[in-house]
């Protein structure tokens, strides 16, 4: 069975500006993954992608009026060839830092089979989501996804199929767990 | 293979249309407004083959000297590259929030044995 | 810059060609995911309609067939959210039969067919290629852009649900 291996180059050294620092232990944690996504787009970044989005097919369409709000995307996944690789701890460093005020965990949902899936917005003013980050876990995967900047709800609701966000709606209040 | 895959083949197999689809499709896009672009308007004139082989050729004479054309290649392979890496953050993030949503709604789901 | 197209721009006749090679594939995911033929059918008209101003983006006969299952899985999945037809069919109306099916058998097809329109639009479209298009997970991710991971989880999830579903039927112990 072939077995892409993909692994796409940070186009920073740095590391994750803004909203969540990755811990330090996802390093050691990428070599010891099967599979690995990395990708660190920071403002400047975006702006260059905006550029070569393309408004003749759908999916970039829509990729670029969502891109145009944000200041980064970072996304890191890791698939593992067994269970076990990474620990709580590896998640909890990131989990500490969404306690804040301005975070609100939208959906925390956990199955028998392992996985679990946590979604949290940063709120901003007028009623706009001011950050999104998804921690989901599977037995062999890790995967994190932090996007800062203004993002509408609109927006997420436009890219429907291609892309799969859902319709959520903001918090009201400021109730953590929902 | 289980009785389940097998079962699901079946059940699962292609249906055609009704009758006469083809023929309904074809007047629903031939009663759409055309969209032609200037780009499609140059494939029909030139042959799009030799379009894309004028344009390329076309593409490099304008590039004024070998520096200045290397610099361009360089940024366009950079925009390339931080678009597809737009693209596929996006659908990570996507299949995410399906998965989460897909949960939430699998509770929904679960019959209630209490 | 645009991208010149390997599939040359087709007339008439060689376009409803195309329709008609394909026509199946695409009503049949539709008609999977909805359970409904007239929308169904409207939903693959649609998918055509987009593929007719499409074509020249496509690089080759594997990439248009790939494009269609993607858009059609994922033009399914946008109805189902916008009607609020999730789920499409609800558990309670799936007619279980009163003793084990073999397979093959029409009632068996007809009541995993509800149960697979019941499933939650993502679980549903994974069900669907992978049985209907006999596609393989990574080329399901391929075609969805989702990891090869997830698709796996996701799939083993659904057939379990599923299979909890119709252990009657099947004459399967739970």
């Amino acid at each position: 069975m072939r077995i892409a291996i993909v692994i796409v180059a940070s186009m920073l050294a740095s590391a994750w500006a803004q909203d969540i620092k990755m811990p330090a232990s996802f390093d050691k944690l990428a070599a010891k993954a099967e599979e690995s996504v990395d990708v660190t787009l920071d403002s400047n970044m975006l702006q260059l992608a905006g550029k070569f989005l393309s408004g003749n097919d759908a999916d970039q369409a829509k990729a670029k009026k969502i891109v145009g709000g944000l200041k980064g995307i970072y996304v890191r996944s890791l698939e593992f060839a067994k269970e076990g690789e990474y620990s709580v701890a590896d998640v909890d460093a990131v989990r500490a830092q969404l306690q804040a005020p301005a975070w609100s965990r939208i959906v925390g949902v956990a199955s028998k089979g392992g996985s679990k899936d946590e979604v949290y917005f940063k709120t901003s003013a007028g009623a706009r989501i001011g950050g999104l980050v998804i921690i989901a876990l599977e037995p062999k995967e890790l995967t994190i996804v932090s996007i800062s900047g203004a993002i509408s709800v609109d927006d997420l609701a436009d890219l429907g199929g291609q892309f799969g966000i859902p319709k959520v709606e903001l918090p009201k209040g400021k109730g953590k767990e929902q | 293979m289980s009785r389940l895959d097998d079962a699901l083949r079946e059940a699962l197999r292609r249906e055609d249309p009704p009758s006469g689809f083809a023929a309904r499709a074809m007047a629903r896009i031939e009663a759409a407004p055309q969209r032609t672009s200037v780009w499609a308007g140059l494939q029909g004139l030139f042959g799009w083959r030799r379009w894309r082989w004028a344009a390329a050729l076309a593409g490099v004479v304008l590039a004024v000297g070998a520096g200045e054309y290397g610099i361009e290649m360089q940024r366009r392979a950079e925009g390339e590259r931080a678009r597809d890496q737009v693209m596929l953050a996006l659908r990570i993030t996507g299949g995410k929030l399906r998965l989460a949503q897909a949960m939430v709604q699998r509770v929904e789901y679960a019959p209630r044995e209490r | 810059m645009a991208t010149a197209a390997s599939v040359a721009m087709p007339d008439r006749a060689d376009f409803e060609g195309i329709v008609r090679e394909h026509q199946s594939m695409v009503f049949s995911i539709a008609y999977h995911f909805l359970r409904d033929r007239p929308a169904a059918e409207e939903l693959a008209q649609d998918v055509f309609l987009q593929l007719h101003k499409s074509l020249g983006t496509l690089e080759s006969a594997e990439h248009l067939t790939r494009w269609l299952r993607r858009v059609a899985t994922n033009r399914c999945i946008d109805y189902c959210r916008r009607s609020k037809l999730m789920p499409r069919i609800g558990l309670e109306q799936v007619a279980e039969p009163s003793s084990p099916c073999r397979p093959a058998d029409p009632m068996l097809s007809r009541t995993l067919a509800q149960l697979v329109a019941s499933l939650p639009a993502n679980w549903r479209a994974l069900v669907v290629l992978k049985y209907q298009e006999e596609m393989e997970t990574e080329e399901i991710a391929r075609t969805l852009g989702m990891p090869v991971g997830t698709v796996k989880s996701q799939l083993s999830r659904a057939l379990e649900f599923l299979r909890e579903k119709a252990s009657r039927v099947l004459g399967e112990s739970q």
